[in-house]
C-alpha cells in the first residue's frame, strides 16, 4: 500500500505545476469574461432610464438617426450580445459566487445630466426650514449619514431611474432619524429636488438650473419616534 | 500541436516562479488597512445599520441575503454585526500578517458577504478588497512584513523564503482588467470627442460625488475636457502596460517594435499617470476609499528586486543626508 501512495503522490507532485497553471487560468478567463460588459442589457427598464435616454438623444443628434430607430438598433444588438455574455460567463458564475470575485466595472460610464439632491425638511411648528441640502452649510442635518460615499451612491440611483419602492423606504428611514435627531420636530418632508445641469457656457453667464420637487414625502414625527 | 504544448510548458514555467515576498506583504497591509478603513466609516455613519441590516429589523429596506448572511440566519441585526466583527478581525490580522492565510479568505467571504447585501450602497472598491483578500489567501504574503515573520524568523522585517509569483500577476492583470473595462464601458458620448469630452464638468454638476461646489469647475472646464480625455484615453489603453510586460520578458528577441515599446518603461509612465488621476479624485470627489484601494495595487506592478532597490536607495540617500 505504502509504494502505492508514494508513487501517486509522486505523480501528483510532478502534476501540481500543471493543475496550478490550469487552475490559474481558468480565474483569468474567469475575470475577463465575468468583466464583460453588458450584464443588465436584456432588461428593458434600463433602457427607459433617464440617463441612458440622455446619451441616446445625444448619439442620435450625432449620427442623424431618429432616437427611436438609434434606441430599437441598440436594444437589438445589445439583446444579442447579452446571450453570448450569459453563455460565455456560465461557467464562472459559481466559481464567482463562492470566490466572492464580482467583476463590475461600470464607474462613472455615464455621468447624470439629472441629478436629483436629496431635501429634507423639517417643521418644529414655525413653518418648513431645510434640514438637509448637499453642500449648503446651513442645512446639515444627518450630514454624516447622507454625505457618506455608499450613501451618495445611493441617492444618485434617484437621477437616472423611477425611485419608486426604493425611495419611499428610504425617505422615511431619513425621516425617522431626523425625528429622533430633532425633538422639537413635528413634521418632516423628504423630497427630490430634480434639475437639468447647464453647460459651462450658460453658467458662465450667471445662468441658474431650474429644478422642480418630485417625490414628496410627508412624516408626522410623533408616529416615528 | 507542438506550439500548443510549447506554449504550455511556457504558462506552466511562468506560473511556478518564485520570488520574495515583499511587494505582496507591502499589498497586504495597504489593503488590510483599506477594508479596515472602509468598515470602520461605513460603521460610524451608521450605514451598517441603514443599508446592511433587514427594515424588519430595524434598517432602511428590505435586503436579499447574500448566501453566507443566509446561512448564518438573514441579514438581522446580530448576524450583520457578527460579520461585520469578524470582517474587521480578519482584516487586521491580514494587515499584520498572523494567522497565515486563512484570514485572508475569511476577510475576502465577510467582507463581501456585508457589502453584497445592498448593491445599490457597494462600490467598485468594494470588490476590489474582496478579490484581494482572495488572492492573497494563496499567496504566503504574511511571511514577510507581519508577526508571522516575526514568530518564525525572529524579526518581522527578517528576509523570509521565496513564495509564488503568480498571485502578484494576477492582481495586475485583474487591475489592468478594472480600468480597460472601466473604460470600455464609458459609452456616453460625453466622455468621447463626439460629446467634446465633457464628462468631468458634468461629473462636477451634480452633488452626489463632488465634495465641494466651486466656480472652478465651471471657469475651469477646458481644464476639465483634458482630464476628460486623458482619463478616457489612459483607461482603454491599459492592456499597453501587458504588452510591455510581455515586450520586457522577451527582450531578447527580435524586432523594431519590441525596441521601441522598451526604449522606455512605460509601466512607470501609465502609473505615474494612474497616480495624478487617482490624487484628483480623492482630493475632489468622494468615491470612498476606490482611489487609496487602486493606489494599494500599484506597488504590485514592480518586482520585489525592484522595490528592495528603492527602499535601497532611499536608505544611502537618507544616511547621506544625515553624514552631511
Amino acid at each position: 500500500m505504502l509504494p502505492l501512495l508514494r508513487t501517486v503522490a509522486t505523480r501528483l507532485s510532478g502534476a501540481w505545476p500543471h493543475i496550478r497553471a490550469g487552475l490559474i487560468l481558468f480565474h483569468l478567463l474567469a475575470v475577463i469574461t465575468l468583466s464583460l460588459p453588458g450584464r443588465g442589457f436584456r432588461n428593458p427598464r434600463v433602457w427607459q432610464t433617464r440617463v441612458v435616454k440622455t446619451d441616446l438623444a445625444d448619439w442620435s443628434r450625432t449620427l442623424g438617426v431618429p432616437p427611436d430607430v438609434l434606441a430599437e438598433s441598440l436594444q437589438s444588438v445589445a439583446a444579442g450580445w447579452s446571450k453570448t455574455r450569459a453563455r460565455l460567463a456560465k461557467p464562472f458564475l459559481r466559481y464567482a459566487s463562492y470566490a466572492a470575485m464580482t467583476q463590475s466595472w461600470s464607474m462613472f460610464a455615464s455621468p447624470q445630466r439629472n441629478p436629483a439632491e436629496l431635501h429634507v425638511s423639517g417643521d418644529a411648528g414655525n413653518g418648513m426650514e431645510p434640514l438637509y441640502r448637499p453642500q449648503d452649510e446651513s442645512a446639515q442635518l444627518l450630514s454624516g449619514f447622507l454625505d457618506h460615499n455608499r450613501v451618495r451612491k445611493f441617492r444618485g440611483r434617484f437621477g437616472r431611474r423611477t425611485p419608486g419602492k426604493t425611495f419611499e423606504s428610504f425617505a422615511a428611514y431619513v425621516a425617522k432619524l431626523a425625528c429622533r435627531e430633532r425633538a422639537d420636530l413635528v413634521r418632516v418632508e423628504v423630497a427630490l429636488w430634480v434639475y437639468r445641469s447647464l453647460p459651462a457656457q450658460a453658467r458662465e453667464r450667471g445662468d441658474v438650473p431650474e429644478g422642480a420637487y418630485e417625490n414628496r414625502r410627508k412624516y408626522e414625527c410623533e408616529a416615528l419616534r | 500541436m507542438k506550439r500548443f504544448a510549447s506554449a504550455w510548458r511556457g504558462w506552466v514555467a511562468f506560473t511556478s516562479e518564485k520570488e520574495s515576498p515583499t511587494v505582496l506583504a507591502i499589498f497586504r497591509i495597504l489593503i488590510g488597512l483599506c477594508a479596515i478603513g472602509s468598515l470602520w466609516s461605513a460603521a460610524r455613519a451608521g450605514v451598517v445599520d441603514a443599508f446592511w441590516i433587514s427594515a424588519s429589523d430595524g434598517g432602511a429596506m428590505r435586503l436579499t441575503a447574500t448566501r453566507l448572511i443566509k446561512l448564518f440566519g438573514g441579514p438581522t441585526h446580530d448576524v450583520v454585526w457578527t460579520f461585520f466583527a469578524v470582517a474587521m478581525a480578519s482584516a487586521a490580522l491580514v494587515t499584520v500578517g498572523l494567522g497565515g492565510r486563512w484570514p485572508a479568505l475569511v476577510a475576502s467571504q465577510s467582507y463581501a458577504a456585508l457589502t453584497d447585501l445592498n448593491g445599490n450602497t457597494a462600490g467598485g472598491y468594494d470588490a476590489m478588497i474582496a478579490i484581494a483578500f482572495f488572492i492573497l489567501f494563496f499567496s504566503r504574503a504574511s511571511t514577510a512584513f507581519s508577526v508571522d515573520a516575526w514568530r518564525n524568523l525572529e524579526s518581522p522585517w527578517a528576509d523570509a523564503p521565496e513564495v509564488p509569483a503568480w498571485p502578484r500577476y494576477v492582481l495586475i492583470f485583474q487591475m489592468i482588467v478594472i480600468y480597460f473595462m472601466t473604460g470600455l464601458q464609458k459609452a456616453s458620448p460625453v466622455w468621447t470627442p463626439v460629446g467634446g469630452y465633457t464628462a468631468l464638468y458634468w461629473v462636477y454638476q451634480d452633488p452626489t460625488w463632488r465634495r465641494f461646489d466651486s466656480e472652478l469647475f465651471v471657469r475651469g472646464h477646458r481644464l476639465l475636457q483634458v482630464a476628460t480625455a486623458v482619463t478616457w484615453h489612459w483607461e482603454t489603453a491599459a492592456p499597453m502596460v501587458l504588452v510591455w510586460y510581455w515586450a520586457r520578458r522577451t527582450k531578447d528577441r527580435a524586432g523594431r517594435i519590441r525596441k521601441r515599446l522598451l526604449a522606455w518603461d512605460l509601466r512607470k509612465i501609465y502609473l505615474a499617470v494612474g497616480v495624478c488621476l487617482h490624487l484628483g479624485i480623492l482630493l475632489t470627489l468622494d468615491v470612498g476609499p476606490f482611489s487609496l484601494v487602486s493606489l494599494s495595487f500599484y506597488p504590485l506592478f514592480f518586482t520585489p528586486d525592484e522595490v528592495e532597490g528603492f527602499f535601497e536607495r532611499v536608505r544611502r540617500i537618507r544616511s547621506r543626508a544625515s553624514a552631511a
